[in-house]
C-alpha cells in the first residue's frame, strides 16, 4: 500500500458537461459551486475514445479500461435468453470495476445509477442501478421497479419512494428552463413532455445519492447524471447562436433549456458537497462533450447512434480536495485515467492492464504509483455478482442460435432475429472503431472485413475498413475497397474522394494529393472541409506559408483542433518563426496531450530560441509517449552535454538510442560526380546487397550506372522505405545525409572528392545534358557545396547512430587496394576487395585526367 | 451506522429559520435532494387533505351542490 492521500473519494459523472458551455456561465456567476470547486482545485479538459457512446465511456471511467478489454461496447445486447435485444446490463462486463477492488479491501462503496449497472451488484454499500429512474407509465398506474434495482434488496422500498414521476412535476419545475411553455401545444409538440422526464429522472438520482450521503458511512460514492447529455440532445439545436434552420418561435422557446440544465446541475453539486463535508476529495468529470456552437451537426445521419455526432472529443475533470492542487491546470488527461487516479489515491497500486495513467500533475505531493500485474487476478470478495450470473450476451446469442439450428429451440419471429442480428452488427462495428482507437488494426480490419462481406451496402462499414487499412499504410487494400464501395453504389462520394488523397499523401504523391483537394475545395467550398489535408500537403511540399494558410483557416473553423495547431505551428517553425511556433504547440498539447511530435516540435522551437531548459523537458515528455523518437534522444544528448552540462544524462539518453534501433543500413555518399556510383559498383562487386531500383539508366555520364532508388529523393519528407533498405546500401547525396532517421544505424561511406574535380565533373555533365554553358560555373552553388562538406564533418560525428569513414577519391583511382582495405575493415572484414578493385576503370576519369 | 429516516422533513434556510415549501414545489427543493423531496410531498399531501376537507365539509353544507 502506498500513502493514501484521500479520506474518501466522491465521483461525480456529468455526462457531456463541456467547458465551452461552462465557462461562460462561471464567468457570469450562474455556476457558483462548480467555480469554486475548479477555483480551489484542478481542472482539464478529458479526452473522450472513440465511438463515444456512454455506456462504454462510463465502464472505461470504473476501469480504467479501454472498451474491448472490459466488454460494454454498446447501448444494446442480444438478450441471453434469446427473445430479444435488451439494454446492456453489468453482467457483460468482464473485469473489476473501482468498487470491486474497494470491495476487496473491506472499503464501504456506494454507486447510483452508473451507466450500466443493472442488475446491481451486492457490494459491501449500496447501488442503485441505471435502470432505477425511468418511469414507463402514466401516473395513476403501478410504477414497479424491476428485480435487481438496488443492492441491498431490502432497501428496494426506500429507494423506490425516492423515485419522481415527471407528472409530478409543476410550473415551478418547468419554467426556469422554458418560461413562455404555456405557448406550447402539446398534441404537436413532444419536447414538453421530454424535458419534463430529463428533470424528473435526474431529480430521482440525486434524491438516492443525497439519502445516502446523508444516512450511510462512505468511502467511496461513484453518483451518475445523464441530464445534461439529455438537454443537449434534445435541445442544443436552440441554444444560442440561433442555427439557420430553427424557426424563431422554437428558438425563443427552447433557447434557455441548456443553460437552465447546468445551472440545475450548479444546484445539485451544492448539496452533494454540502452533505459530503469538507475532507472528502471530488472528482468531477464529463465522459465526452457536446459541440455548442458552430460544430453543431445541421443534420444527423440515419444510422444508429448517429446523435453521438454531436459530442465534442473532450469532456471535464475537476479534481479537489486535500492533497490537490489548487487552482491548476491539467494536460493531456483522459477518462481512462480515473480508477488509476482514485485507486493511487487510496494508497493503492494501479493495474498494469489498465490503459489510463495516474493524473500525478494533480497531486500536491510527488507521486510515483505503485503497480500490479492485473486486479483481475487478485482473489478476494469483490461484490461481483456470482460467475454463473456473468455472462457473454453476444456468446449466448451464438449459442442460441446453434440450438435453433440443432432444432432444440423454436426461431423466434422474423423482427426479434432481425433486430437481434442488427445489435450484435452495430455493436461489432462499435467494437471495431475501439480497436481502431486502441491502435489494434489488424483486430479491427478482422471484424470489419466480415461486416463488409455480410452487408455490402452498408458504407459506415466498409468505409472504416478503408480506413483501418489507411491507418497502417496497406494502399493497394485501401483501394480495393474503395473500388468496390464505387462498384457497388455506383457513385464516389466525398469521404472516398478524400480518402483517395489521403493515399496519395501516403504515397508521398503531395503534388497530385493537392490537386485533388484543391478540387474537392473548389466544388464544394460550402460542405467539405479540406483545410487540415490541403496543410499536409503543403507541409510535404515545404510551401510553409501556404500550409499556415491553410491551418489557420482550419482553426478558424475549429479552434479546439489539436493537429491543426500542431501543423499550424511546424508551418512557423520552418519560417523561424520560432515564438509564434512554440504558441501553436503548446495550444497542441494543451488541447491533446498524448501529441508526442506536438512535444517533439515544442522542444525544436524551444531549441531555436536558447530556452535549453525547457526545450530538454518537452523531448523529454516526447520519449515518455514514444520512446522511438531517436532524433528526440539524440538533440537531448545534445542538449544536456553541451547546454545543460548534465554529461551523465546525456549518457542515459546515449545508451537508449541503441534500444531503439531497428537495423543497419550502409550508406554511400557525397557530392553528386565524387564518386558515389563508383563506390556503390564496387561494394556491389564486392558481395553486398544494394538498395537500388534501377529506374536511371547508365549514360554517357555514368557508363556504369548509377545505383540509385528513386524513393531516396525524398527522404525528407517519406522515410517509411528505409525499412526495406536494412541491411543494404544506399546511395545517399550528401544534402539528404541529414534526413537520415534516427532509428536506424548507419556506416557511411563518404566519397571525399577535390571540391574543383567535384564542380569541373558536373559542370562537364551539364553541358553534355544541354543544361550549362562552357565557362558559367555558378560560384554561390560552389559555396553551397563547402558549406555543406563542413557540416558533414561537424554533425556526423555527433551523431550516436552514425560512423563515417572519409575514401579518397583519388587514391581509390590511383591504389584502390589499400583504400579498399580501410572500407573492408569499416564495414567488418567481409568484402571481396579484389574483385572491387577492378571497378576502377581510369579511362572513365576525363576530367582528372584532363587536370 | 444508518440513521434511521424521520418521518417529518422541515427546511431551515441558511439562518436557520424554517423554510415554508411552496405547494408547487420548487427546482431548490428537488436540487435539495431527497429531504426536499420528501418535505415538498409532505406539504403537497398536506395541501391535497386539505381541499379534499373542505369538499367535504362544503359538501356536507350544501348536499344538492355537484361537486
Amino acid at each position: 500500500m502506498g500513502k493514501r492521500i484521500a479520506k474518501k473519494v466522491l465521483l461525480i459523472g456529468w455526462d457531456a458537461a463541456d467547458w465551452k458551455i461552462i465557462n461562460p456561465l462561471m464567468d457570469a456567476g450562474h455556476m457558483p459551486t462548480l467555480e469554486k470547486l475548479v477555483n480551489g482545485g484542478v481542472i482539464g479538459n478529458f479526452a473522450t475514445l472513440d465511438p463515444p457512446l456512454s455506456p462504454t465511456l462510463w465502464t472505461s471511467i470504473a476501469t480504467g479500461k479501454r472498451p474491448y478489454k472490459h466488454g460494454i461496447i454498446g447501448f444494446t445486447e442480444p438478450d441471453p435468453s434469446g427473445k430479444g435485444v435488451r439494454p446492456v446490463y453489468i453482467t457483460s462486463r468482464k473485469v473489476k470495476a473501482i468498487w470491486n477492488i474497494f470491495n476487496q479491501h473491506g472499503m464501504k462503496s456506494h454507486v447510483i445509477g452508473w451507466w450500466p449497472s443493472h442488475p446491481a451488484e451486492p457490494i459491501n454499500g449500496t447501488m442503485v442501478s441505471n435502470l432505477y429512474q425511468r418511469a414507463s407509465k402514466p401516473i395513476n398506474e403501478p410504477w414497479p421497479m424491476l428485480d435487481g434495482t438496488v443492492h441491498p434488496p431490502e432497501k428496494a422500498e426506500l429507494f423506490k419512494k425516492l423515485r419522481i414521476h415527471p407528472a409530478e412535476l409543476t410550473p415551478a419545475h418547468i419554467l426556469p428552463f422554458i418560461p413562455d411553455a404555456i405557448k406550447i401545444d402539446q398534441e404537436k409538440d413532444k419536447r414538453l413532455g421530454m424535458l419534463t422526464k430529463i428533470i424528473a429522472d435526474c431529480s430521482t438520482i440525486h434524491a438516492a445519492a443525497t439519502y445516502i450521503l446523508e444516512n450511510e458511512e462512505w468511502d467511496f460514492l461513484g453518483v451518475y447524471y445523464d441530464a445534461i447529455d439529455h438537454f443537449c440532445h434534445g435541445f442544443m439545436k436552440f441554444h444560442p447562436p440561433q442555427m439557420q434552420m430553427i424557426p424563431d418561435d422554437l428558438y425563443n422557446l427552447y433557447k434557455d433549456v441548456v443553460i437552465s440544465g447546468y445551472k440545475y446541475h450548479d444546484m445539485m453539486l451544492e448539496r452533494l458537497l454540502q452533505l459530503a463535508g469538507p475532507d472528502v476529495t471530488v472528482m468531477l468529470v464529463s465522459d465526452h462533450g457536446f459541440h455548442p456552437d458552430h460544430l453543431r451537426p445541421i443534420e444527423l445521419p440515419k444510422e444508429p447512434a448517429a446523435p453521438a455526432l454531436e459530442h465534442s472529443p473532450y469532456g471535464i475533470v475537476v479534481m479537489n480536495g486535500p492533497g490537490i492542487k489548487k487552482d491548476e491546470r491539467i494536460y493531456g488527461a483522459s477518462i481512462l485515467d480515473v480508477t488509476p487516479t482514485i485507486l493511487t489515491m487510496f494508497g493503492f497500486p494501479i493495474g498494469a492492464d489498465m490503459d489510463g495513467n495516474v493524473l500525478v500533475n494533480a497531486f500536491e505531493e510527488a507521486i510515483v504509483p505503485d503497480k500490479i500485474d492485473s486486479w483481475d487476478d487478485v482473489p478476494g470478495d469483490t461484490g461481483e455478482h456470482p460467475k454463473d450470473r456473468q455472462e457473454d450476451p453476444y456468446a449466448a446469442a451464438e449459442a442460441m442460435e446453434q440450438l435453433i439450428e440443432l432444432g432444440y429451440i423454436e426461431r423466434p419471429s422474423e423482427n426479434i432475429e432481425k433486430a437481434i442480428k442488427n445489435t450484435v452488427n452495430e455493436n461489432n462495428y462499435y467494437l471495431s472503431r475501439m480497436y481502431i482507437n486502441g491502435r489494434k488494426y489488424n483486430e479491427a480490419i478482422e471484424i470489419l472485413t466480415k461486416l463488409f462481406e455480410e452487408n455490402p451496402t452498408v458504407t459506415r462499414y466498409s468505409m472504416r475498413l478503408a480506413h483501418a487499412y489507411q491507418s497502417i499504410n496497406k494502399i493497394q487494400e485501401t483501394r480495393d475497397v474503395l473500388s468496390k464501395i464505387k462498384t457497388t453504389s455506383g457513385k464516389e462520394t466525398i469521404s472516398m474522394k478524400i480518402m483517395e488523397g489521403n493515399l496519395l499523401l501516403v504515397e508521398n504523391k503531395p503534388k497530385e494529393a493537392m490537386a485533388l483537394f484543391e478540387k474537392i475545395e473548389e466544388e464544394m467550398p460550402n460542405i467539405t472541409r479540406v483545410n487540415m489535408q490541403l496543410g499536409k500537403c503543403y507541409l510535404a511540399l515545404k510551401k510553409w506559408k501556404k500550409a499556415e494558410d491553410a491551418f489557420q483557416n482550419e482553426l478558424q473553423h475549429d479552434p479546439g483542433n489539436a493537429a491543426a495547431h500542431h501543423g499550424l505551428g511546424v508551418s512557423l517553425l520552418r519560417r523561424k518563426q520560432y515564438d509564434a511556433a512554440v504558441e501553436s504547440f503548446l495550444n497542441a498539447v494543451g488541447l491533446t496531450y498524448f501529441f508526442p511530435f506536438a512535444h517533439y516540435h515544442l522542444g525544436e522551437a524551444l531549441y531555436m530560441l536558447g530556452e535549453y531548459e525547457r526545450s530538454a523537458e518537452a523531448f523529454e515528455v516526447c520519449l515518455k509517449m514514444a520512446p522511438g523518437i531517436n532524433k528526440a534522444r539524440q538533440l537531448l544528448t545534445n542538449i544536456y552535454n553541451e547546454h545543460l552540462k548534465k554529461p551523465e544524462i546525456a549518457q542515459d539518453h546515449k545508451a537508449k538510442i541503441a534500444e531503439f534501433i531497428k537495423g543497419d543500413i550502409v550508406i554511400v555518399s557525397g557530392l553528386p560526380r565524387s564518386g558515389t556510383s563508383m563506390m556503390m559498383q564496387m561494394l556491389d562487386t564486392g558481395g553486398l546487397e544494394v538498395f537500388t531500383d534501377g529506374v536511371r539508366k547508365s549514360d554517357e555520364n555514368n557508363p556504369k550506372g548509377y545505383y540509385e532508388h528513386e524513393l531516396v529523393k525524398s527522404l525528407s519528407r517519406n522515410k517509411t522505405w528505409m525499412k526495406d533498405a536494412m541491411g543494404k546500401v544506399v546511395k545517399v547525396i550528401s544534402q539528404l545525409v541529414f534526413e537520415l532517421p534516427a532509428n536506424y544505424r548507419y556506416k557511411i561511406i563518404f566519397m571525399d572528392r577535390e571540391l574543383d574535380e567535384v564542380i569541373q565533373s558536373q559542370h562537364k555533365m551539364l553541358i553534355r545534358d544541354g543544361k550549362a554553358k562552357e565557362d558559367t560555373i555558378n560560384i554561390r552553388v560552389v559555396n553551397a557545396f563547402k558549406q555543406n562538406l563542413e557540416r558533414i564533418h561537424n554533425w556526423v560525428p555527433k551523431q550516436q547512430n552514425m560512423e563515417i569513414i572519409f575514401v579518397s577519391h583519388r587514391n581509390l583511382i590511383n591504389n584502390p587496394v589499400e583504400e579498399l582495405k580501410k572500407v573492408n575493415d569499416f564495414l567488418g572484414g567481409t568484402l571481396d576487395t579484389k574483385a572491387m578493385a577492378t571497378v576502377v576503370d581510369k579511362s572513365l576519369h576525363r576530367e582528372k585526367a584532363a587536370k | 451506522m444508518e440513521k434511521k429516516q424521520t418521518n417529518k422533513v422541515s427546511i431551515t434556510t441558511n439562518d436557520g429559520k424554517p423554510f415554508q415549501i411552496p405547494v408547487e414545489g420548487s427546482l431548490g427543493l428537488l436540487a435539495l435532494g431527497y429531504k426536499g423531496l420528501v418535505a415538498w410531498r409532505q406539504v403537497r399531501r398536506q395541501y391535497q387533505k386539505t381541499v379534499v376537507a373542505k369538499q367535504t365539509q362544503k359538501k356536507e353544507k350544501n348536499p344538492d351542490t355537484k361537486s
